[in-house]
């Protein structure tokens, strides 16, 4: 009986992305939509103490309703 | 009556104070002290251990094909260009300090990354990079090298304001031979950052450096270390 592999190899492994240098230099320009998912992987990343007090603070920054 | 100094997502426990720190600006606490760099590169740390930890989930998917390769490619694409945003906004104070330069300075980080995650990618199409530990390893670099956008900000940041010369301080248990020499050169003029000095992330240890930069005027002496 065949032994594994000792170096276990995917089963959907498929091409790389068949990217040329403008590709990536148009890819690597970074948008809105960038920061904005920066923004949230940062706050998701904060230890939980410091994202309740971001919570807090921007409950505190709300505008007054009315 | 001052106006307080508004929060930043980043680092909401902080404020940014532009105006200290020979003008570079600091963070400083709720009861106004500067940070020390130690805390702040500490919370760099654990900001990129949690994306470190992502893309670690992200070769596991590879290796197990749940991911296909360009499927993982695309998703490392992301993760590289949040460490370096995440690396240059704490540097510059937050998000709200960042400007169209800063971005497009971030662009350029980012371009290099992604023509060696090209690279990378194409070898293991290949079949030349074995799906082992090292793969998982060596993609979880591309999520430390945040912390070396963070180094390249302060050093042009302090550039500009005239700190012309930089020493390189130990702080890693065990460093590596490169980071042993560079910081037994003490000051160098910064005009050598990125020629004879190798700046933190291109050393032997590449983006595990827990080395730190010390800046100075030559002609006064002040001194900042990030």
């Amino acid at each position: 009986m065949a032994q594994p592999s000792k170096h276990f190899q995917p089963v959907r492994r498929g091409p790389a992305l068949d990217l040329s240098d403008e590709d990536l230099d148009a890819l690597a320009v970074i948008t809105e939509a960038d920061i904005l998912r920066a923004q949230q992987e940062a706050r998701r990343v904060l230890p939980r103490k410091y994202r309740n007090l971001l919570q807090a603070t921007e409950i505190d920054d709300d505008p007054p309703a009315g | 009556m001052t106006t307080p100094l508004p929060v930043d997502p980043l680092t909401p426990q902080y404020r940014w104070n532009p105006a200290i720190n020979y003008g570079r600006g600091a963070y400083i606490d709720a009861g106004g002290r500067i940070v020390s760099q130690a805390t702040i590169r500490n919370v760099l740390d654990t900001m990129l251990d949690g994306k470190t930890a992502n893309i670690g989930q992200l070769a596991e998917g590879l290796r197990s094909g749940v991911l296909s390769l360009g499927e993982w490619q695309t998703a490392m694409m992301n993760e590289i260009k949040d460490v370096h945003l995440i690396g240059a906004a704490m540097e510059r104070g937050g998000w709200a300090n960042m400007t169209q330069a800063d971005f497009g300075r971030v662009g350029r980080i980012v371009r290099d990354e992604y023509e060696y995650l090209r690279n990378f990618a194409n070898d293991i199409a290949a079949g030349n990079v074995p799906l082992d530990g090292r793969f998982i390893r060596r993609s979880q670099l591309y999520g430390e090298a945040g912390r070396d956008t963070f180094y390249h900000f302060a050093s042009v940041q302090n550039g500009r304001l005239g700190f012309d010369e930089i020493a390189s301080v130990l702080h890693a248990r065990e460093s590596c031979p490169d980071c042993i020499d560079h910081a037994g050169r003490g000051f160098v003029p910064i005009t050598e950052l990125g020629v004879s000095f190798r700046p933190i992330g291109s050393r032997q240890c590449l983006s595990r450096c827990k080395c730190s930069y010390i800046y100075r005027r030559s002609s006064t002496g002040e001194t900042i270390e990030i």
